[in-house]
């Protein structure tokens, strides 16, 4: 009896080392969107604020991806813009200050891509979407800590999270690239 | 936005709704024309509002939800007597001031801003609230309907040019629906249907203001000059068909807020297509 709890208690102990919690680095982390302007061109922008973090298990099916963005950040290189952007007609920022994604589940699907199943929660409205993460690496940086970075791209269409606004100027239609490079902690 | 369907929108359906209950209160019997009255501003605020916002969600989620919905207990307030629906008003108002300032209590607003910014939104709805009641009941509701409509008016473009193409738009639906009103009142001056149509309009003029102040880029001074436009019904001069003390107080005070408005938001000069920002972007 006692080897097979010591082995438990060792299993149990290896899984928790297993787990690296990696912070997300703002300054390395990137929300961009895509949108149609007009139907004549993609025009282009950034969230700057991205926090939160990834539990990046041994067995990453097991991991947990929790993103924060705030919405009153987006940037799209025009002030004018941008303060019409985070305005009720389309973020409404002061009414929904975040933006979040919260995995429930983890599939892998070849190499280092990752099936990720979660609820994203845009403008007050929470929707469960799946999306294709890439793990794009893990490695040591210059201070001693070690980085890891993710990358997915998912289309969402702003109607259904109550974005209705100028639709015809606007398209419905969000592409989003989201990368993220995390600490460990 | 193509602008017929924001005519359609704003304008023309609020307009629709509402002139025809209130046309139909001028062929029932007194006794039910108030009723008329309120039914007539909720219908037009709360179905052309819905139709612009798109489907409510239950519960309440943006500050215009609250409005809307604030329409139908203010049908009651409406018919009720002097103090119990003053009584009524101050809980609804308490009600709707807290609830639509959720978000900025969460996550904005630090120290003594919040109380400041509750307290001045009560005071400022349930103030406007009373006054045009009053008003409306001790003197024509000509002096009433007036202002306030003219408030209405003047508010939806500082809505609209100062940041929130949406707010116009809502501010576009009060405008039309309570400027029906005040074309009324020129033709039947004491008529019992205006002074309940404007109970039911006036909480959610002042309210569009403060949310516009809140959750979008109306400047604080616009807000509190606009907001206190509608007391302008309390002014002298108020006797006749057309009032003309609280007409040009209520005047002063929306203009002066549009101009800090547009003075803020740098803008004034540019025509912009219907729905779209003054600058292209």
């Amino acid at each position: 009896m006692r080897p097979f709890l010591a082995a438990l208690a060792f299993s149990a102990l290896s899984s928790v080392a297993l787990a690296d919690t990696f912070e997300v680095d703002t300054s390395h982390s990137t929300v961009l969107f895509r949108a149609k302007h007009f139907n004549a061109s993609y025009t282009y922008g950034r969230f700057n604020d991205v926090t939160g973090k990834v539990l990046w298990e041994a067995d990453p099916t097991k991991s947990v991806f929790d993103i924060t963005v705030k919405a009153a950040s987006v940037d799209s290189n025009s002030d004018k813009r941008d303060q019409h952007l985070a305005s009720p007609d389309f973020l409404n920022a002061a009414q929904f200050p975040v933006i979040t994604f919260k995995s429930k589940s983890v599939t892998k699907k070849s190499g280092n891509v990752y099936s990720v199943t979660g609820d994203l929660t845009f403008h007050g409205v929470t929707k469960t979407v799946t999306t294709d993460v890439e793990h794009v690496g893990t490695g040591p940086d210059a201070w001693g800590g070690t980085r890891a970075g993710f990358e997915t791209t998912l289309t969402i269409k702003r109607s259904e999270y109550g974005v209705k606004n100028m639709l015809d100027a606007v398209g419905d239609d969000i592409r989003l690239t989201i990368a993220v490079e995390g600490v460990k902690k | 936005m193509d602008p017929v369907a924001l005519f359609s929108k704003a304008v023309l359906l609020p307009a629709l709704l509402g002139g025809l209950v209130l046309g139909g209160a001028h062929l029932a019997p007194a006794r039910i024309q108030p009723l008329m009255g309120a039914l007539a501003m909720a219908m037009a605020w709360m179905v052309g509002g819905s139709v612009v916002l798109g489907a409510m969600p239950w519960p309440p989620v943006e500050a215009p939800h609250f409005l809307l919905l604030l329409g139908a207990p203010a049908v009651v307030v409406a018919l009720l007597p002097p103090a119990a629906g003053h009584a009524l008003r101050a809980l609804l108002a308490a009600g709707v001031v807290y609830g639509m300032s959720e978000p900025k209590r969460a996550y904005a607003w630090e120290g003594a801003t919040g109380p400041l910014w509750l307290g001045l939104g009560l005071g400022l709805m349930l103030g406007a609230w009373v006054a045009i009641d009053e008003a409306a009941r001790r003197r024509a509701p000509a002096a009433s309907a007036l202002p306030l409509a003219l408030t209405a008016a003047v508010g939806a473009m500082a809505l609209g040019a100062t940041g929130s193409v949406v707010y116009g738009q809502l501010g576009g639906v009060l405008a039309t629906a309570l400027g029906l009103v005040a074309a009324s009142t020129l033709r039947s001056p004491a008529a019992p249907w205006s002074r309940a149509a404007l109970t039911v309009g006036t909480p959610a003029v002042v309210g569009m203001l403060l949310a516009g102040a809140w959750f979008s880029e109306l400047p604080a001074g616009a807000a509190v000059l606009l907001g206190l436009a509608p007391l302008a019904a309390l002014a002298p001069k108020a006797e006749g068909r057309l009032p003309v003390g609280p007409l040009a107080l209520s005047l002063l005070l929306s203009l002066g807020g549009l101009g800090w408005g547009l003075a803020e938001a740098g803008m004034g000069s540019t025509a912009a297509p219907a729905g779209m920002p003054a600058e292209p972007w």
